[in-house]
């Protein structure tokens, strides 16, 4: 699991102290952020440039900020997305 | 007669009908103005002249059963038009050409009225979460106002060419601020419809459940006239709603709902004083106001993910091809790529939210409509990256856009010469409120005649 140092650690261990206890989970983070970049571009027509690239990284931090954000709105249990499923008797051609 | 450019349509409606002027003379005037003044501001992605003086001069020469029959007007660029590069404003879809019209832009011809141009827009509504108002293929959209600032986006020319005087009216959209938005920066008056009200047939999908088309004008009245026009069911478009409009109400004044706005926090004093111009205006007329306040709920974070989603997904052809990285804003690369890492349960969690923000309608038991600024502050400059000019500027965090409901943006003041807008938003299918409210404060102020110089 990928962490980012708080500013709390900070205060607490030092600048020395931070980089011994962090540099191994930031670069976790930095190859599994790659990793995803890597799997979302991969079936792209071009690579991305390099300036694209690095803004993705943020993007996609973005992305998964959004997804554990949401996690503190809590849904009722069995309630439902809000989009209807029609059925229609049979497939309405198009003319 | 000569017809100032900044009419209203009733105005040249009148005049068309007893020909002081031709629909051919008040088309050439808008196209001059656009050729020049619009093009100056970037506000401009097709003329369409030849098919606006084919127009012009058969509606001289038939009778007109509409008030919108000779009256020129522009439609943003991600609106289908027949024969006519349609490029959502992305250097990606240059080459672009339907062989149809979309539904408004159809009804709008069937009304009788000249399709002037195609509007410069923010390349594919900026859905890739872009960062600088140069995001569009034309270059940065002006505003009306000030030539330093931005026009707002993503309707940036339809907001613009509309303040310039250079069309009669325009048709913008919004998914989440695109109408709104520069409708204040550019001191329009622009309605968002009810999701669903008008069809969204032969228009770009940046996100199928949240996009809407609306007026943008020079009046809560031109507003009214448009939206009757292009407003109602659509075989084409199984989200258009068959519910009859009624702009007509009439009955005791809306009770108009205030938020608890943040003025101070945000150094909005201007704007405060003008806010409180418009209720005190509103007061005089017999309305009554009562605060009120949406259950908290993460609306905006439910708007970021549905947008991602969906954007990704009408865009993925477009995202996988060789023409991705020819979009003008680099952040709006980086942001249609990470979107299409968005997780099915998130969209999923996102839609059950909407579910639940649907208790919002609760509002409405206290209220009828609510009134507050569209921003707290004025347009901001167009040479700048957003996310360092883009501070203290408020706007609707709550549940307007997630649950489908209409609002009014219109000019209620000026900061530093440029316009402040405010918004009245009401419960789906209400845009009558919207237009009433409006309407009535445009009665009694003159921000709406105020034009750039």
């Amino acid at each position: 699991m990928s962490k980012q140092p708080s500013r709390r650690e900070i205060l607490s261990v030092g600048v020395a102290g931070l980089a011994a206890a962090t540099l191994p989970s930031l670069a976790q983070a930095h190859s599994e952020s790659g990793q995803v970049m890597e799997e979302t571009t991969q079936t792209f027509a071009k690579p991305l440039s390099d300036e694209a690239k690095k803004l993705l990284t943020e993007s996609l931090k973005g992305i998964q900020t959004s997804a554990k954000e949401r996690l503190k709105t809590r849904l009722p249990e069995n309630s439902e997305p809000c989009f209807d499923f029609h059925v229609s008797l049979r497939e309405v051609r198009k003319k | 007669m000569s017809m100032g450019p900044f009419s209203s349509i009733r105005q040249m409606s009148k005049a068309l009908a007893a020909k002081e002027i031709s629909s051919v003379e008040l088309t050439q005037m808008y196209l001059d103005r656009l050729k020049t003044i619009g093009k100056e501001h970037n506000a401009v992605a097709e003329l369409t002249e030849s098919l606006a003086i084919e127009q012009a001069k058969k509606a001289d020469s038939t009778s007109a059963h509409s008030v919108l029959h000779g009256i020129p007007f522009g439609v943003k660029d991600l609106l289908a038009t027949k024969g006519i590069p349609t490029r959502w404003g992305s250097p990606g879809h240059a080459d672009q050409v339907f062989d149809h019209n979309a539904t408004v832009v159809q009804k709008l011809e069937d009304a009788g009225a000249v399709l002037l141009a195609k509007l410069e827009m923010i390349e594919l509504a900026g859905g890739g979460n872009y960062n600088v108002a140069n995001a569009s293929r034309m270059g940065p959209c002006h505003s009306a106002w000030d030539k330093n600032l931005w026009a707002g986006g993503s309707s940036s020319g339809s907001g613009a060419a509309t303040s310039l005087g250079c069309v009669g009216f325009s048709i913008g959209s919004e998914t989440s601020g695109s109408i709104v938005c520069p409708s204040a920066f550019n001191g329009a008056t622009g309605l968002r419809p009810t999701y669903g009200r008008v069809s969204r047939f032969g228009a770009m999908a940046l996100c199928w459940t949240l996009d809407k088309l609306g007026p943008i004008c020079r009046s809560a009245e031109d507003c009214g006239i448009v939206l009757e026009a292009i407003a109602g069911p659509d075989p084409k478009d199984g989200s258009a709603m068959r519910e009859k409009l009624r702009l007509r109400a009439k009955g005791p004044k809306p009770r108009i709902g205030v938020l608890k706005e943040k003025f101070a926090e945000s150094k909005a004093e201007i704007c405060e004083k003008a806010y409180h111009n418009v209720l005190d205006i509103l007061r005089k007329q017999g309305y009554e106001t009562v605060e009120v306040a949406y259950p908290e709920l993460p609306y905006n974070l439910a708007i970021d993910i549905i947008v991602n989603a969906e954007g990704a997904s009408a865009h993925e052809h477009f995202i996988r091809s060789d023409r991705f990285q020819m979009l003008q804003d680099i952040n709006q690369v980086a942001g249609f790529a990470a979107a299409m890492e968005v997780k099915a349960v998130d969209y999923l969690w996102a839609m059950r939210l909407r579910s639940e923000a649907l208790k919002a309608n609760s509002v409405w038991d206290k209220c009828d409509c609510i009134f507050t600024p569209s921003y707290y502050h004025k347009a901001i400059p167009v040479d700048q990256p957003f996310d360092k000019t883009w501070v203290n500027m408020g706007g609707d965090d709550g549940p307007s856009n997630l649950l489908g409901w209409p609002a009014i943006s219109f000019p209620i003041g000026f900061e530093d010469a440029a316009p402040l807008g405010g918004q009245v938003i009401a419960p789906a299918m209400r845009e009558d409120l919207c237009l009433r409210v409006a309407n009535d404060f445009q009665r009694k102020s003159e921000f709406h005649l105020k034009h750039p110089a």
